[in-house]
């Protein structure tokens, strides 16, 4: 219980320091600096289950609303973050023609749609499409200075009748890098 | 494999299809503009004139050029085409209902194209109206660009889920003369890889 507790707390204050002790991350995180701004690539690493593919298949709408943060490490206090942006992918299943409609919204906004008959594609499109997003364009970052992109994810409906692949409410992933100019 | 990319005016398919003509070197289609078209469709299309042979005009520029690609497609081949069924369906909303049922006629000659891969682009309005200002096309009024763009994309995102292998796409924030911008347009239609013509460091070249 308290070796919990201490890990919430280290999570809290500095969640950079937590990730270098923490246990391998199944949400992975790759920042990309590049002309003046930084893409974020990440994947969930997990595999489809038979419990999320009946989930998929009862025709509901599964959504993955990852919360990625751009923030600034700190040593002596609580991290800062610089820049939100939350990414949404949906799922829904329609039984009567056989196709995913899946679908990619950044803060709200769609960004993608699409359907497909694969059950692998639709699988993707929720757990790994994520590539080289420009989430934080515009949002101003200090030369030689270390950031890191932290991103979040839950899943919804979220009830005991379906069981994601995670545990608990929110699979983590964390990145750092040094912006360089 | 046929990829049409489509999407209301001034969304910047011309470029698209150009810049992904080039890069997959396999050839492209575009739909033209002012020099091409008989300048009667210009004029008519600015007064929300003689709907259907405007519409039946762009019907046949298609099917020449789908015809045209039909000739030379293979296998590993990405040829791009600006226009599809989808575009003749989304402008019928330009014309009163009257003219419906005449222009479903019409409709039918692109029910053969059948391309691989439809690209719906999407976009902001202020995103369309800062494109048509910069091209500043000289028979386009800025205005009624943008009424006829909001209308015509509602359209487009309406139809794009009844059309098999069709994407929307919302182009805000990818450039398509940025190398990222086409990746982004790639990666999210899933469209092949291209083939890079490579470039090397030389001194010499020889064998």
């Amino acid at each position: 219980m308290l070796k919990r507790v201490f890990f919430a707390l280290l999570l809290l204050l500095n969640p950079a320091l937590a990730l270098a002790s923490g246990p391998d991350q199944n949400l992975q995180v790759i920042p990309l600096p590049r002309d003046g701004e930084v893409l974020v690539s990440f994947k969930l690493d997990e595999a489809l289950t038979d419990e999320v593919r009946a989930a998929i298949h009862s025709g509901l709408t599964i959504k993955f609303v990852y919360k990625v943060d751009l923030r600034r490490s700190s040593a002596v206090w609580m991290d800062r973050t610089i820049a939100s942006a939350v990414v949404t992918a949906t799922v829904r299943y329609d039984t009567l023609t056989r196709l995913y409609h899946y679908s990619r919204t950044l803060d709200g906004r769609i960004e993608f749609a699409d359907t497909t008959e694969k059950e692998d594609v639709a699988w993707s499109a929720l757990t790994r499409e994520f590539q080289r997003l420009s989430l934080f364009r515009g949002t101003p970052l200090e030369a030689n200075a270390e950031y890191y992109v932290r991103v979040r994810a839950n899943a919804s409906p979220h009830s005991n009748a379906f069981v994601w692949p995670w545990q608990g409410d929110d699979a983590m992933g964390f990145a750092k890098f040094t912006f360089v100019k | 494999m046929r990829v049409a990319i489509v999407g209301g005016p001034g969304i910047g398919k011309s470029t698209l299809v150009r810049q992904l003509g080039d890069l997959y070197h396999n050839g492209s289609y575009g739909e033209g503009e002012k020099g091409v078209w008989d300048p009667r469709v210009l004029e008519d299309i600015e007064r929300g004139r003689n709907p259907i042979g405007v519409t039946a005009y762009f019907a046949r520029l298609y099917d020449a050029n789908y015809r045209d690609a039909a000739a030379h497609d293979a296998n590993g081949k990405v040829i791009f085409f600006e226009g599809a069924r989808i575009t003749l369906e989304a402008h019928l909303a330009e014309y009163a209902a009257e003219y419906h049922a005449e222009l479903r006629r019409v409709l039918a000659i692109g029910d053969a194209w059948n391309p691989d891969r439809v690209i719906v682009l999407t976009s902001s309005t202020d995103t369309i109206d800062k494109h048509i200002r910069q091209r500043a096309r000289p028979f386009e009024n800025a205005e009624n660009m943008v009424r006829r763009f909001r209308l015509i994309d509602g359209e487009f995102r309406r139809l794009a889920p009844l059309y098999p292998n069709t994407v929307v796409i919302d182009r805000d924030n990818k450039e398509f003369h940025e190398r990222e911008g086409l990746l982004q347009i790639i990666r999210l239609a899933r469209l092949p890889q291209f083939k890079e013509i490579p470039y090397e460091q030389m001194d010499r070249f020889g064998g």
